[in-house]
């Protein structure tokens, strides 16, 4: 099967152009299948007061973790202050030994959405420190803007709110994005539900998509991450090979010329 | 050195009653935590793992263990 474009994500070049995270799976195992499955090279995980000892299973998560050899891409998830997230990202860097963090800020509980200006504020201060943001935000295009200001050099707006599956809720803020940031990478982030929903974004020129919910909460995670993974790389391969215009009118294929005088018509 | 004197420190946020004077290494012997991934904060700070024989807990600290989880 032809693959898409090799592509770059801060100091790193990969072939897979999705992010799978690490949550929600019925079973370690299960969780092992999904990613090995989605052929990811990048996985998204967290940390939380948790202690190691020989009476529960230890750091069994973290063994099977490494044995992936994947890239890690700790998240800031709970954090509803620039302090926390920037405390958090500090946290992960130490236990984790990578200066990628996917900086989440929430504004709101009910629908998880990003506090815009909370997250531009603890971007600023973690950029300073060496850390290579990879923000969850919003779709708003001054909101980009300014985190690539910041020096950001991949974006992860959300096409829907996480773990909805709705798919993408503003298409047309997403083309804007993708037109107004044309150098920027950028990853479609949360709500995601089916495949078509990461062709859709991969079509408009996304770089890549992150999810986890739809591959977790398939009757068949592994069967489901091999869909994602396909999917992902026919939606990069057709906007790599040019999508042909939309018309408002019908366009014959068939050559009109020299055909029989019954059928011409006018 | 330690006593058999009792302190109480908040460790992942319950209070736990510990010799006073014991270290960090001592402390994660005592509380059977195994050898892994996973990093000391006290009182908000990162405890870097060759600090962990001369960090001393004190009567009131905030120790936390932070480790690796699933996360989306």
């Amino acid at each position: 099967m032809q693959q898409a474009s090799t592509w770059q994500v801060y100091d790193q070049t990969l072939q897979s152009r999705l992010f799978i995270g690490t949550a929600l799976y019925s079973s370690p195992q299960v969780m092992m299948d999904a990613i090995k499955a989605s052929g990811s090279q990048v996985i998204t995980l967290s940390l939380r007061r948790q202690t190691p000892t020989k009476s529960n299973s230890g750091d069994q998560f973290w063994q099977l973790i490494q044995s992936l050899d994947c890239h890690l891409l700790p998240n800031t998830a709970g954090c509803y202050s620039a302090k926390e997230a920037v405390k958090t990202a500090r946290l992960a860097r130490e236990l984790f030994q990578t200066d990628w963090v996917k900086l989440e800020v929430l504004g709101d509980s009910y629908n998880l959405q990003p506090d815009p200006f909370a997250l531009l504020e603890a971007t600023k201060t973690l950029i300073a420190e060496g850390f290579k943001v990879f923000p969850y935000c919003t779709d708003d295009l001054v909101l980009c803007q300014k985190l690539a200001d910041l020096g950001c050099e991949v974006l992860m707006p959300w096409g829907a709110p996480i773990g909805t599956g709705k798919g993408l809720i503003n298409p047309y803020a997403l083309q804007i994005l993708r037109e107004r940031l044309p150098e920027m990478t950028l990853l479609v982030d949360a709500g995601i539900g089916k495949p078509s929903d990461a062709v859709q974004a991969m079509e408009l020129g996304y770089d890549g998509i992150l999810l986890n919910t739809a591959v977790a909460e398939a009757l068949e995670p592994a069967q489901m991450a091999t869909a994602f993974s396909q999917a992902i790389n026919a939606g990069r391969l057709a906007y790599e090979a040019g999508v042909m215009p939309e018309r408002q009118h019908a366009k014959p294929s068939t050559p009109t010329l020299e055909q029989p005088i019954w059928q011409q018509h006018g | 050195m330690t006593s058999n004197v009792n302190t109480t420190i908040n460790f992942n946020g319950d209070e736990l009653a510990v010799e006073s004077g014991i270290n960090i290494s001592q402390f994660l012997q005592q509380q059977e935590i195994i050898e892994g991934r996973f990093v000391v904060v006290i009182n908000d700070e990162i405890v870097p793992k060759s600090e962990y024989g001369s960090a001393v807990i004190s009567a009131g600290d905030a120790l936390e263990i932070m480790s690796p989880i699933t996360g989306g």
